[in-house]
């Protein structure tokens, strides 16, 4: 589903789409698919892959936003070059639970930066806005800062999202979606 | 007071619409965004020239997070819509980053500069640098082998004074210096084998 964008904030990032999805779920162990699409993925990067991804267009366009809106992308990157580096730190991809296992898992396939949000600790309802709160920090739906996955281990509705930032197609970002929402819904079944 | 009058009717008018009279700061952001965006891929492109140059291992100053910047003010806390001097700062500390990126390379070309201009010169009188060896590490302009001022015909040519500039035999093999051998050789081959 698409959400709005303010105004003033796409003035400043014209392009800039904000795309959800609403899921059930629980916080546990990820499936075997999942677990085994991780493991299916960790041989692909290497060390090669670590330096050249920052140059990769759609990479590279989330860390230039990053720098944009505040956030140093160096010391919080952006989701998929966060995995890859925990990969390359720890030999492979840890399991953690079903939400961020299916972020990682989408941002390593699509290099898409997706977060997600606990429905129930939104102060406004949906759709999600993104809009800018007092002074001028970027929140979704006036309550969740941009950029950062807040789930709580009691979580049970999950909002999944994701930014067309300048220089990435909304076709990688729905595709990204897709992959973090079936993984979690599908209960691992994985494309 | 003329030169005043002109001073004034020079001045752009207020954009239409602005009612406040406050200058429109959006050409100045968008611009500013844009440097950013071109100076972020810049700074990607240097990490990634880093390990192309072999350079990899010296502290390359800017290609990480760097909380003694300038914009370290503009890089902190919550995502926000920065405003124009914080855009600022963060672009010159983008072009000091770089700076101290693109150091090393610049630093590599200056000694491989005069690394040449060495070898020229031994060309010239390879008598007055004898035994002289120099190494031109740089694949791309020259050939990666070892320089070295020798005597001719071993002592009599030391003796005579007859000294020339011999090229070693240019870049390592890729399969090493040994011969490959069979599994059923001795140790003694064996070092060569293992590449």
């Amino acid at each position: 589903m698409r959400g709005s964008v303010d105004p003033l904030v796409e003035a400043e990032f014209p392009g800039l789409t904000l795309t959800y999805e609403v899921v059930d779920v629980v916080r546990r162990k990820s499936p075997r698919e999942v677990r085994d699409s991780l493991d299916r993925l960790a041989p692909r990067i290497n060390g090669a892959t670590a330096v050249t991804l920052r140059t990769s267009p759609i990479v590279l366009a989330y860390r230039t936003f990053y720098r944009q809106i505040g956030l140093d992308p160096d010391l919080t990157p952006p989701p998929a070059e966060q995995a890859v580096l925990d990969r390359i730190y720890h030999g492979g991809f840890r399991p953690q639970d079903s939400i961020l296992d299916a972020i990682t898992l989408a941002a390593i396939e699509t290099g898409v930066s997706v977060w997600a949000l606990d429905l129930h600790q939104l102060a406004e309802p949906l759709p999600l806005h993104l809009g800018s709160a007092e002074g001028n920090a970027l929140r979704i739906n006036t309550s969740a800062p941009i950029a950062v996955t807040m789930v709580q281990p009691t979580t049970q509705r999950a909002v999944f999202y994701s930014l067309a930032v300048p220089g990435v197609p909304q076709l990688s970002v729905d595709e990204a979606l897709w992959i973090a929402t079936g993984a979690v819904r599908s209960g691992g079944k994985v494309a | 007071m003329e030169t005043v009058e002109t001073l004034v009717s020079i001045t752009p008018p207020a954009p239409p619409g602005d009612v406040t009279g406050a200058p429109d700061e959006g050409p100045g952001r968008r611009s500013l965004r844009s440097q950013i965006a071109r100076l972020e891929r810049e700074l990607a492109d240097a990490l990634v020239s880093t390990f192309d140059a072999g350079l990899y291992g010296r502290p390359i100053a800017g290609l990480q997070g760097d909380s003694s910047g300038v914009a370290s003010a503009a890089t902190t806390g919550a995502a926000r819509l920065l405003d124009l001097g914080e855009l600022e700062l963060l672009r010159d500390d983008l072009v000091e980053r770089l700076r101290r990126a693109r150091a090393p390379f610049a630093a590599h070309a200056e000694l491989e500069a005069q690394r040449r201009v060495l070898l020229e010169r031994i060309l010239a009188e390879p008598e007055v640098y004898r035994f002289v060896k120099i190494r031109l590490p740089d694949p791309g302009a020259h050939n990666c082998g070892t320089y070295q001022v020798r005597p001719r015909f071993g002592l009599i040519g030391m003796m005579a004074g007859w000294w020339h500039v011999k090229l070693s035999s240019g870049c390592p093999l890729a399969r090493g210096r040994g011969v490959r051998r069979g599994p059923n050789h001795s140790s003694r081959s064996r070092h060569g084998s293992d590449d």
